[in-house]
């Protein structure tokens, strides 16, 4: 059994074709991935998010909890904040990937749709009586509205000035026809495009989705969103990273702040001082499109394994990113197994694509 | 959808044409409508032998791989070279030239066991 967001009818109406993700039935295209992949990246485009997982937490010790339970230095955000982190188990495996939100006298945090158990769960398991988590996912909706003409498309429905907001900062917007009971606007994304993500209260979200749609707003669906992702190198949960995947390997080393306790510490500590054994590595095909679970090849021997892959409609070639049993240097040339058929590949520079500011 | 009177169809949502003992070989408009845009096709090799009902051509959209199926056996004899560079070809003309190869069949009676139009017309209403 599938669960839908209050945006389903919409989608119905836009002709979606839908696809099951993490137990969510959620729109993968409207019209075509490509179409919306390029709408995105030279206009804008908006994609129904809300199948995202929602906490809050909150008590006077929650900011010492959270320190524990991220890798990121969460003393340091001030209220309006919001930083990209990792939680992980024991072993230093990522058990999600979030964004915390600081509020005046809480944080929101953000988790992947499919692990909204697993990281309540744990989150829950460890807290001590004086913090307090709940889960407000039922609650909000999330559209995520990515592009270079966002911030235009969007000011015309805002009191408040958006030029002042920047990249990973949020803040309590005021519209001007709807009165949300609920609602946050940050400037972040998963597209490497400039754009903000909305979270509001269920009641008032289609009245935000036909806004934007009656503005001219591209209704995007997760194919886009992952074609996206991928030329900008942003993981995805269960291909790059997992619970089996330490942030070293994930070359997310650059999130920890290693003045401090937290769990997982010490398992990557170690791997820090004595090296890792896989390494991920972004490659591109002329021919062919690599896609998950493809080998990756040197000289007949199979060498790695291919996480996420697409035709990058961008670049108009194959992208993928994958774990190598050794670090390759950019311009190694290898082979993938696409189709049963050897298809000369390259490393290359991550991200693939880095919109020009 | 559009479905040519002049073809006959595999239930896997390929076409093919009588040209003499030689077979040409494309997918339906509904099967590149339902695969969205095509970014590459990997074709066989010219000489191939192949046998109806095999795997032997991939189309690649943005998102998957899709397995195209002969619909008769017999030998490669031409491929659509154009679509190495214009793959979209297939998503804009899936009859004409976005025909993906063409086969000198071993037996035409064999194009006797696909569909008629007004038979794959009624698969996908199904």
């Amino acid at each position: 059994m599938t669960i839908r967001t209050p945006l389903y009818d919409e989608h119905v109406k836009l002709k979606a074709r839908f696809v099951e993700f993490g137990g969510w039935e959620m729109p993968v295209m409207y019209s075509t991935i490509m179409s919306e992949h390029h709408a995105v990246r030279t206009k804008c485009g908006m994609f129904d998010a809300s199948h995202m997982g929602e906490f809050v937490l909150s008590g006077k010790n929650c900011v010492a909890f959270l320190d524990m339970m991220v890798v990121g230095n969460m003393s340091t955000l001030l209220p309006g904040q919001a930083r990209y982190t990792l939680v992980l188990n024991d072993n230093g495996g990522i058990i999600d990937d979030l964004i915390v939100y600081r509020r005046e006298n809480d944080f929101l945090l953000v988790v992947n749709a499919g692990n909204i158990d697993k990281d309540f769960g744990w989150l829950m398991q460890h807290k001590p009586v004086d913090v307090f988590l709940e889960n407000i996912s039922a609650n909000v909706s999330l559209i995520a509205l990515q592009g270079p003409n966002s911030q235009a498309v969007l000011q015309h429905m805002i009191k408040d000035r958006l030029e002042n907001l920047n990249y990973f900062n949020f803040f309590k917007p005021t519209f001007t026809n709807i009165n949300p009971s609920f609602c946050l606007l940050a400037r972040t994304g998963y597209t490497g495009e400039d754009g903000f993500e909305i979270f509001i209260s269920n009641n008032e979200a289609v009245a935000l989705w036909q806004a934007l749609l009656a503005s001219g707003v591209k209704p995007c669906g997760l194919g886009a969103r992952d074609t996206l992702r991928l030329e900008a190198c942003m993981p995805l949960h269960g291909h790059e990273i997992n619970d089996d995947i330490t942030p070293l390997e994930a070359s997310l080393g650059w999130a920890i702040f290693w003045d401090k306790q937290f769990i997982g510490r010490e398992a990557i500590w170690h791997q820090h001082i004595h090296g890792l054994g896989t390494y991920l590595t972004a490659i591109s095909t002329e021919s062919g499109v690599p896609r998950q679970g493809y080998d990756i090849i040197i000289q007949g021997k199979a060498i790695g394994t291919i996480t996420s892959g697409t035709f990058s409609p961008t670049l108009k070639k194959g992208i993928a990113l994958g774990y190598t049993n050794s670090k390759l240097t950019v311009g190694t040339a290898l082979q993938v197994l696409i189709n049963d058929n050897l298809k000369d590949a390259i490393v290359v520079q991550r991200p693939f694509y880095r919109r020009k500011t | 959808m559009n479905i040519p009177q002049d073809l006959k169809y595999a239930p896997s949502h390929e076409w093919a044409k009588q040209e003499g003992s030689k077979v040409r070989v494309g997918i339906t408009d509904h099967a590149q409508h339902e695969i969205t845009d095509v970014v590459h096709v990997e074709l066989p090799a010219v000489g191939k032998k192949i046998k109806k009902g095999q795997p032997c051509a991939v189309v690649e959209s943005v998102k998957a791989a899709f397995d195209i199926y002969a619909p008769v056996s017999g030998t490669v004899v031409e491929i659509n070279t154009k679509l190495e560079n214009s793959p979209e070809l297939v998503n804009q003309a899936s009859y004409s030239d976005g025909f993906f190869f063409v086969i000198e069949a071993s037996d035409t009676s064999e194009l006797n066991t696909l569909m008629s139009p007004a038979d794959y017309a009624k698969t996908l209403q199904a």
